[in-house]
């Protein structure tokens, strides 16, 4: 009809190019299955060998040139891949503590692996979407599978909160992202992103200036909602609070990290850099959500909370980048890929120490250190990286968002972003006070959980954070390849 | 001419069932005002001669989706909502908000009223949709199955009994 001409070959191409995302789909029905008959053993290695078969198998398509397959649908290619492979990682990362952490709640969900692989896959969807409607899709697939991770333990009432709540607000803000796109099929006549990235559609939303605004905000309104920016954060202390802990740092990343390069397509598309007032908003977002997590975060007593409210904080930075056009998009995909590590280190362990009977309340991590030295340790190396301290990965990715922020002039907002980190430090650094140096004769008094999965998850978690901190270009050279070779995300056919 | 006093009977019939939503104080009573504008929906698609959505939006909503809501209400035999209007601040400041978006959305829907979308009449009956979800849609319409799937599961999880093992 428009200008696709797709032939049939090109179907059986896209299944080739989509065959990353089947595999997810394959061991999501796979785990369904086994779960359904009652082999129950060995679920989260099932999750986690289809996410590394689905990491390896987009990996090994990349190429520096994005294609867009499946009539226009997805894109591969350009940052696609490594995008799986981040979010995959984000998936694979959380199973290490899943597990455990059910088994000592007594509160076995085997359900959470096929969903929690089903919302990798809405999260990729979303992501790598090349129109609306997938990215929608993608987006209503990833949401569904988190609302049931925070409504997971039914019998609690933190759980049900958290649950209610992300459902209604959730659907709410999906139904405004929704109203945006349809706003945007109205004036141009596509929902398809390379499609209105042509110089006519783009026409024909200039034209209708004040209809255009409408637009972008409500897009805006659907995915700051799913990032928990500023001032559609409320949700978030209270959902992630209900959430089982490791499952709650697998909302904090991988989904973060999918609307965020959802959200940085749609502006690269859309050109939302080149209208003030877009900008604007956005960078008033950042700004805010800045001050107020860590502001915020510095106030919490309980450790899940402060860690929701420093999610919050972290959401800013990647706005930040945002803001920072082209440059700001490769450091925020670096920035998330380098939170999604520490974060789910740090929500990890959280919940390596909960047990059925105790809180996440700071008071009860006194002299955690003198305890056992090596776990506090691991903890204290997740939180010093999240507080963005050298030589830790965590500086880095907020060097290169801030630098890239600096070099776009954006020097009043990178300003402020380095003195709420200072207030972020303060509030990270005092829990590893608490844990090693102000014991006040106390023992802590709950069993901590050495099981070996999530140990070895620690491990690998802390020499990647170690690893990167150090040789930031391992990270960095992928992300400028995929970039690199013809801009992926403008020179588009 | 005819489409145009169809559309404000339409239009006048769904805004009334809306706002019976929202203002009943009887659970059932909003759910079958609900069914009401979803009737008068489907006539607005039948009069831009989206023939095939209008059968599935009466058929899947007022149809399939409000029974089983009205099922769902009678069941658990809910109340008549009380004190739902009293006056408090926060919901003052939401009605302000509100209010002002509605007024921003007329503000801008106003130069965009007489544009019309160029798509043929065929656009919305059965062959040109099932056409073009087996060609262009295909891969959305394969994928919107995984959300079914979860929110099966989910189902599961939050309304069966035993669910820990």
């Amino acid at each position: 009809m428009e200008a696709f001409a797709f032939s049939v070959e090109s179907l059986g191409a896209s299944a080739a190019y989509m065959m990353p995302l089947l595999v997810l789909l394959l061991t999501g029905l796979v785990l369904m299955l086994l779960d359904a008959f009652g082999i129950r053993r060995s679920l989260a290695w099932v999750a986690a060998v289809g996410l590394v078969i689905s990491a390896v198998w987009a990996w090994s398509q990349s190429d520096p040139t994005s294609r867009i397959v499946f009539f226009g649908m997805m894109e591969t290619g350009g940052i696609a891949p490594i995008v799986h492979v981040f979010i995959t990682m984000s998936g694979i990362f959380s199973l290490f503590f899943v597990h455990d952490y059910l088994k000592r709640q007594e509160r076995m969900v085997s359900d959470v692996y096929a969903l929690l692989v089903f919302s990798v896959l809405g999260m990729i969807l979303m992501a790598n979407a090349n129109d609306l409607i997938i990215t929608f899709i993608g987006l209503e697939t990833m949401s569904m599978c988190l609302y049931i991770f925070a409504s997971l333990f039914k019998t609690e009432v933190a759980s049900n909160e958290a649950g209610l709540k992300y459902f209604l607000l959730g659907s709410f803000a999906s139904a405004f992202l929704l109203f945006g796109i349809s706003i945007v099929y109205g004036m141009t006549g596509y929902t398809n992103l390379s499609m209105l990235a042509e110089p006519e559609s783009l026409a024909r939303l200039t034209d209708n200036l004040p209809l255009f605004y409408v637009a972008a905000g409500l897009l805006l309104i659907g995915f700051l909602f799913k990032v928990a920016a500023f001032p559609f954060h409320n949700w978030t202390p209270d959902v992630y609070e209900g959430t089982p802990t490791p499952l709650a740092g697998f909302m904090a990343t991988g989904s973060k990290l999918a609307a965020f390069v959802a959200l940085g397509v749609v502006m690269k598309r859309l050109d939302f850099i080149a209208y003030d007032k877009v900008v604007t908003i956005l960078a008033l977002s950042a700004l805010f959500t800045m001050i107020y997590g860590n502001i915020v975060a510095a106030r919490q007593t309980n450790l899940k909370r402060m860690l929701a409210y420093s999610s919050i904080a972290h959401s800013g930075y990647v706005l930040l980048g945002l803001c920072a056009a082209d440059i700001g998009f490769k450091s925020i995909i670096f920035y998330m890929f380098i939170y999604t590590l520490m974060n789910i280190g740090a929500f990890g362990m959280v919940g390596m120490v909960e047990s059925k009977h105790t809180d996440t309340d700071m008071e009860s991590w006194r002299g955690l250190g003198l305890k056992a030295p090596y776990f506090a340790g691991g903890l204290a190396i997740f939180l010093f990286s999240l507080a963005g301290i050298p030589p830790l990965a965590g500086f880095m990715s907020k060097y290169q968002v801030f630098i890239s922020a600096i070099r776009e002039d954006l020097i009043f907002l990178a300003t402020v972003g380095i003195l709420t980190s200072v207030i972020g430090a303060y509030y990270y650094i005092r829990v590893i006070v608490l844990m090693f140096f102000n014991s006040q004769g106390k023992e802590p008094s709950f069993n901590l959980s050495f099981a070996r999965l999530p140990m070895a998850g620690i491990v690998i978690l802390v020499a990647l954070i170690l690893l990167f901190g150090i040789f930031p270009s391992l990270i960095l050279a992928p992300i400028e390849a995929a970039f690199g070779g013809g801009v992926s995300l403008t020179a588009l056919p | 001419m005819l489409q145009t006093i169809l559309f404000w009977i339409f239009a006048i019939i769904g805004i009334a069932g809306a706002i019976g939503l929202i203002f009943n104080k009887s659970a059932v009573y909003s759910a079958l005002s609900l069914i009401l504008n979803f009737f008068s929906l489907a006539g607005l698609y039948l009069s831009l001669s989206a023939e095939f959505l209008a059968a599935i939006q009466i058929l899947v909503y007022a149809g399939a989706i409000m029974v089983l809501f009205l099922f769902v209400i009678m069941l658990l035999n809910v109340q008549d909502e009380q004190g739902v209007l009293k006056f408090d601040p926060r919901q003052g400041i939401a009605f302000l908000i509100g209010l002002a978006f509605i007024g921003e959305m007329l503000f801008v829907f106003k130069d965009f009223a007489g544009t019309s979308l160029s798509g043929s009449f065929a656009f919305g009956q059965v062959e040109a949709v099932g056409r073009e979800l087996m060609t262009r849609y295909l891969f959305p319409f394969e994928m919107i199955s995984v959300i079914l799937i979860a929110a099966l599961i989910g189902a599961i999880v939050v309304a069966r009994k035993h669910s820990y093992h």
